[in-house]
């Protein structure tokens, strides 16, 4: 089983790379999650909460803890915007209905965990029911951010064409090297006007990214935690398994701060309640401390408490959180403190 | 070095009556184009028209007795939420597709250099 996890998710990351277009300069708007859902189901991330996160692309998680490097890895994907939404024209999807335009935000996850001789692996779906800044639904940053081109580019643009058009019907190589050396003196010229609307656009998508990144946001999911006593390429019938269901919101706090809360009902009698604010200026760049407490909800009893502290912050394609993670029992006596660590590639 | 990506295909095709252009971005980027043709008989290069391509856009080429070139020119950005750009340019001979060309870069040009078989 843990074979064809592997070989799976490593399928995944190498048609992601396989199919991946050549990146331009301009980053994308797109909120991240910081962690792979699966991850966060598998408490395999340094903050269990993560900010929303609407990744369209596909996200490959590796983590971490206790400075011990195991083959703890998660795949994030989107899998309704990958077979119906990525080939669609934009203004096709901007006629479309608010649910089937949610449908799109859909994200599939699957995550390995390894601890000691044991191994779990989880299955996670993550649905937003509400966003208050989509940038892809944003009818003014989309406009904002449209190619219009000045009549100078244009003409430009054409003399361009209508020099390169005419090289082939000239024979003489004295006029042709000169018409030559006049088309590289418009391109240069070309890449001069158009800078200045690509540098303006760079701006404005990070200038959204900057005052939205901790607006309102609700999402709901449902994931399944798989346990096996070694590993599943053993037995594939696992020793036993956990259904989760979560409700997870967030909401602003000033400019710089996000608050979310996250309750997770484990089908073992078990529940999750959290809090986390992130301080920073973006999504993936921000500070966070978190706090969440486990309670059998039959008995009520309360099992244990987490606290988490730590950082995300972007390193070229990579994001990097790094946290502490504080165990206490339910007399709060500190049982473990366990450094953690978290890479995320986005394809 | 220029920013600008040309491509250049040669093509042939059986009629050139009934040739025309499907040019689509998918849900990539959006896009300000042009599409130009040389007309060999003025030896001038004359407009198609211009395109926003957030639409497949169809553009009808003018019969062509022996050859000419077909210029799809422009500039592509991503739309917020994507990192790339794509556009590609189908050339359909009345109902079927003669060839497929696809451009990666913001500014780009795609030129169709079409002979018609005598």
């Amino acid at each position: 089983m843990k074979s064809l996890c592997i070989f799976i998710l490593l399928l995944l990351s190498l048609s992601a790379f396989i199919q991946s277009p050549v990146k331009t300069d301009l980053k994308s708007a797109e909120f991240n999650a910081n962690c792979s859902t699966a991850f966060g189901l598998l408490d395999m991330s340094p903050a269990v909460i993560n900010s929303f996160g609407s990744y369209k692309e596909v996200k490959v998680d590796w983590f971490w803890k206790d400075n011990k490097i195991q083959d703890n890895i998660a795949v994030e994907f989107a899998p309704f915007w990958y077979l119906f939404y990525n080939k669609m024209n934009y203004s096709t999807f901007e006629k479309l209905p608010y649910l089937l335009k949610k449908v799109s935000d859909i994200t599939f996850s699957l995550g390995n965990k390894r601890i000691s001789t044991n191994y779990n692996f989880g299955l996670a779906l993550n649905i937003n029911l509400y966003k208050q800044a989509d940038p892809i639904c944003d009818t003014n940053l989309i406009e904002m951010t449209k190619v219009k081109r000045t009549d100078e580019e244009k003409a430009v643009m054409r003399l361009i064409m209508k020099k390169e058009m005419k090289l082939d019907f000239i024979d003489d190589p004295i006029q042709k090297l000169k018409l030559k050396e006049e088309i590289s003196a418009l391109e240069d010229k070309l890449d001069i006007i158009t800078e200045k609307q690509q540098v303006a656009n760079k701006k404005i998508i990070a200038d959204y990214k900057k005052k939205n990144w901790n607006k309102i946001f609700v999402n709901i999911g449902v994931g399944n935690v798989f346990h096996y006593h070694l590993s599943p390429a053993y037995n594939l019938t696992p020793l036993n398994n956990t259904v989760v269901v979560w409700l997870h919101h967030g909401y602003p706090l000033g400019e710089l701060a996000l608050i979310s809360i996250l309750t997770r009902f484990y089908f073992t009698q078990l529940i999750c309640n959290g809090v986390n604010v992130r301080f920073g200026e973006s999504d993936v760049k921000n500070a966070f401390i978190e706090v969440l407490s486990y309670n059998n909800f039959v008995d009520r009893t309360l099992t244990h408490y987490d606290l988490n502290i730590g950082g995300v912050t972007p390193v070229k394609d990579f994001k990097i959180s790094l946290g502490f993670k504080f165990v206490f029992d339910h007399e709060m006596q500190l049982k473990e403190l366990v450094p953690t660590y978290n890479f995320n590639l986005g394809f | 070095m220029s920013t600008i990506i040309k491509k250049q295909e040669n093509i042939t095709v059986d009629n050139g009556d009934k040739l025309h252009l499907v040019i689509d971005t998918g849900f990539a980027c959006s896009g300000d184009i042009e599409v130009s043709y040389f007309n060999t008989d003025k030896m001038e290069m004359e407009p198609l028209g211009e395109f926003d391509v957030s639409d497949e856009q169809r553009v009808k080429i003018p019969a062509i007795k022996k050859k000419t070139k077909i210029a799809v020119y422009g500039r592509l950005a991503p739309l917020p939420g994507k990192k790339e750009v794509r556009l590609t340019v189908w050339l359909y001979d009345d109902l079927s597709v003669v060839q497929a060309i696809r451009t990666e870069s913001e500014l780009f040009s795609i030129v169709l250099d079409v002979s018609v078989v005598q």
